[in-house]
């Protein structure tokens, strides 16, 4: 299963680890950096932000340098790359590239093939061209809407289920309209069907959502990728280490309690979970805050080698823009998910792009 | 009353409004079926509301606003056409990043929804919002943007078949110059950035983005191109060749008039035929804003949340194709949010105090050719519910989150 850990906004990679050993990094934002004695060693140059000192004792991958060619300062334009799988911007696509693996990868019988588990709804990145994707609040614990009343629920249910049959015997437009009513019950029925966890998570949004992950890995329905698209404010224009630092904190709660569980379950390895933002943010600071930019890190956890992996933008050499220029491209770091899940790169990506090698385990 | 057409009718109204909204179907079957669309055709749109908020500052901005006045049962033929239009000429609020803009460009989708095709298509390929969305703006003829000069011709006109890469490339030479001020919002044509020479396209020897317009509408394959998107809007299916090919030549010697072509599709008997009811899916504006009348619910920022949730917010399409009519709106997460709407609905006091309470929840959302199916569902129901308010309050609901419900 891939679990796709969307961090909308711009997230900064340079302030989750940062490059702490570079004189040009701290010339760069002066007062909009972790000291350098203050982060968590990895590799001798990169330091964990001293939040995540949870997850830095996980098995965690991190790929350095990613992004896209020819950037765009715009969320939105940068946004619809990513949730398309269009690298350089010049290939739009209609389906989403995690829609897309779930297409490959999907059995058509599953409930559902693509979960995602935000507040607003269905994404484009799961937009399918068969594959059935469901969207759910983690809130909900995905259940069917039905009257409180347990008499009425019941008796609601009941017909639900009676409209929600499909007969190939009526008009095929008919029939899949049953099919949508049976598929969401049917979703909901194996969700219902688990014992809760007692795997403790935090009263976060994505303590909840992450523990929702474990248990749609538990009810085996089929279920290959889940988009988590995390909360929080990653567009930190001002004010960006005191909003960053909580983030990271909501982040190494949640995902230490999540690596555990996993761990527990025995499942490390059937599970990649991928982080990816639109871009990273500008190589120097503003005031107190950092403008748009364009490469950035990504976080891998799971079934992976730990290390640092990628390469690392020059903070000397930006673009005309003041931008780092990202060595990786978006297709090379997609590519390592798709391979992940059994995908050629090339049958979901614009070009042949190579995975970021080494990263995956097995 | 001497005819019952009221499921034709109910037909009629969902392929060319909103609705129908409760009530409605009734108040037109006295006429019968020709009088309804005689009434639709012919009908004058109740007057529109005031606008949006554009700039900043609260108010309704202009998915709410448009969502409202699609619930208007006197909005007629002519919203159901700016949404066509929407869809077909599309352009997005991300990409734009204007309301203001985009309320220019809904104005002029609006105003030439039933007027001429050639006057439409000649106002958007210079429009603000459109020159931004597909990268008129900026395009210089030395590197011009293609993307325009394609869509014109992939989208608009004639055809992905009739689309080679070489009239991609001239199209965008003779389309180029234009440029948008970032402060004003006006579109202006620099003729430094243009070709001085015409070049071919489409056969044709053109110069500036008219010519190109022109050439395109003039493509022997643009009519029926056109007219067949319209009758698939409308019916539901393709047409057949020759039903193509008829309302191609028609659309063409009517000089692009638009309205003339719709009403030869709207008063197509065989729109009426039993394989054209419920051949399709309701999008999500369509289903929304019949199943909120339905529940007599006016919260039109939830509803606006809806049909968001369902993936299709006005002026957010999810690509320059627009919006598909396919199978997605009946998937899982869809059936979900109509449940969710079905499970507010209120005790209707037409429901609560009819005979026949499940006739009466299947009046008030229009369907009066359930499918026998449904109907078991919805009488085992009520068997299960001896009192008369939560039986009204269930019923409703069941109706409201129905497969039949999902179905235009």
């Amino acid at each position: 299963m891939l679990v796709v850990l969307e961090m909308a906004g711009g997230h900064d990679g340079y302030s989750m680890v940062v490059p702490y050993r570079d004189p040009a990094y701290y010339r760069l934002r002066p007062t909009v950096s972790t000291s350098a004695n203050a982060v968590i060693d990895i590799n001798g140059s990169l330091g964990w932000h001293p939040a995540l000192d949870r997850i830095s004792r996980r098995p965690i991958a991190l790929v350095e340098g990613v992004g896209g060619a020819n950037p765009n300062g715009s969320h939105f334009e940068m946004l619809r790359r990513w949730w398309q799988g269009d690298p350089d911007g010049r290939n739009p696509q209609s389906t989403g590239f995690f829609g897309r693996i779930c297409d490959a990868v999907g059995d058509p019988a599953a409930p559902a093939t693509g979960v995602s588990l935000g507040w607003g709804g269905t994404t484009p990145a799961l937009a399918t061209r068969s594959a059935v994707t469901v969207a759910m609040s983690p809130w909900s614990d995905a259940q069917f809407p039905a009257p409180w009343d347990a008499g009425l629920r019941a008796t609601w249910m009941a017909a639900q289920r009676a409209m929600g049959n499909p007969d190939r015997a009526e008009a095929v437009t008919m029939y899949n309209a049953r099919y949508g009513v049976y598929n969401a019950l049917r979703f909901s029925d194996a969700i219902a069907a688990l014992p809760d966890s007692s795997w403790p998570y935090p009263q976060t949004g994505l303590g909840a959502q992450l523990a929702t992950v474990v248990r749609l890995i538990r009810a085996d329905i089929g279920t290959r990728v889940v988009f988590v698209p995390m909360g929080g404010n990653f567009d930190s224009h001002e004010s960006h280490r005191g909003t960053h630092d909580g983030i990271m904190n909501e982040l190494d709660d949640a995902l230490d309690a999540f690596l555990g569980e996993l761990a527990s379950l025995g499942f490390t390895d059937r599970v990649l979970v991928a982080s990816f933002s639109e871009f990273g943010r500008r190589a120097d600071q503003n005031t107190d805050g950092l403008d748009h930019g364009t490469a950035s890190v990504m976080l891998l956890a799971g079934a992976v080698n730990p290390g640092v992996y990628g390469q690392r933008p020059s903070f000397t050499a930006l673009d005309r823009d003041g931008n780092l220029i990202a060595p990786v491209g978006m297709g090379e770091y997609y590519a390592v998910l798709s391979s992940f899940m059994g995908v050629p790169p090339s049958s979901v990506l614009p070009g042949n792009p190579v995975p970021v090698p080494g990263i995956v385990t097995a | 009353m001497a005819v019952d057409d009221r499921a034709a009718i109910a037909h009629l109204l969902r392929r060319t409004g909103f609705g129908p909204f409760p009530g409605q179907v009734e108040a037109l079957n006295a006429g019968g079926l020709a009088a309804a669309v005689d009434a639709v055709l012919n009908g004058t749109p109740s007057p529109l509301p005031a606008a949006p908020t554009l700039d900043d500052g609260d108010g309704e901005r202009p998915p709410e606003w448009w969502i409202r006045r699609m619930r208007d049962p006197g909005a007629g033929l002519v919203e159901k056409m700016t949404w066509f239009w929407h869809g077909l000429l599309t352009t997005e609020y991300f990409k734009v990043g204007s309301w203001r803009q985009l309320w220019d460009q809904h104005q002029l989708l609006r105003r030439n929804a039933l007027g001429n095709y050639r006057t439409m298509l000649q106002e958007i390929t210079i429009d603000p919002a459109m020159l931004i969305y597909l990268d008129g703006d900026p395009s210089e003829a030395v590197d011009p943007n293609e993307n325009y000069s394609r869509e014109l011709q992939e989208l608009f006109t004639i055809g992905v078949e009739h689309v080679t890469e070489e009239n991609v490339k001239a199209g965008a030479k003779a389309l180029a110059g234009w440029d948008v001020n970032w402060q004003t919002g006006v579109a202006t044509f620099y003729p430094a950035h243009a070709i001085s020479t015409p070049v071919m396209f489409l056969g044709r020897s053109c110069l500036r983005a008219e010519d190109v317009v022109n050439a395109a509408i003039d493509h022997p394959a643009c009519a029926p191109f056109v007219a067949a998107k319209l009758y698939r809007y409308f019916h539901g299916v393709e047409p057949d060749p020759t039903r193509k090919a008829q309302l191609g030549d028609l659309f063409r010697a009517e000089g692009y008039e638009i309205f003339p072509l719709v009403d030869a599709i709207i008063r197509d008997p065989a729109l009426f035929g039993a394989d054209r009811r419920f051949n399709r899916a309701r999008t999500p504006v369509e289903y929304a804003s019949a199943a909120f009348a339905a529940i007599a619910n006016d919260d039109i920022r939830w509803e606006t949340d809806v049909v968001d949730e369902m993936g299709q917010l006005p002026f957010f399409p999810p690509n320059v194709a627009g919006w598909p009519l396919g199978n997605r709106w009946l998937a899982a997460n869809v059936a979900v949010l109509r449940a969710h709407i079905g499970n507010e609905a209120p005790a209707i006091p037409a429901i609560v105090d009819a005979a026949d309470p499940v006739q009466a929840a299947l009046d008030r959302c229009a369907l009066y050719e359930v499918s026998p199916r449904t109907r078991d569902a919805l009488n085992t129901a009520r068997a299960a519910l001896p009192n008369p308010t939560v039986r009204a309050r269930m019923l409703l609901g069941l109706v409201v989150s129905s497969p039949d419900m999902a179905l235009a």
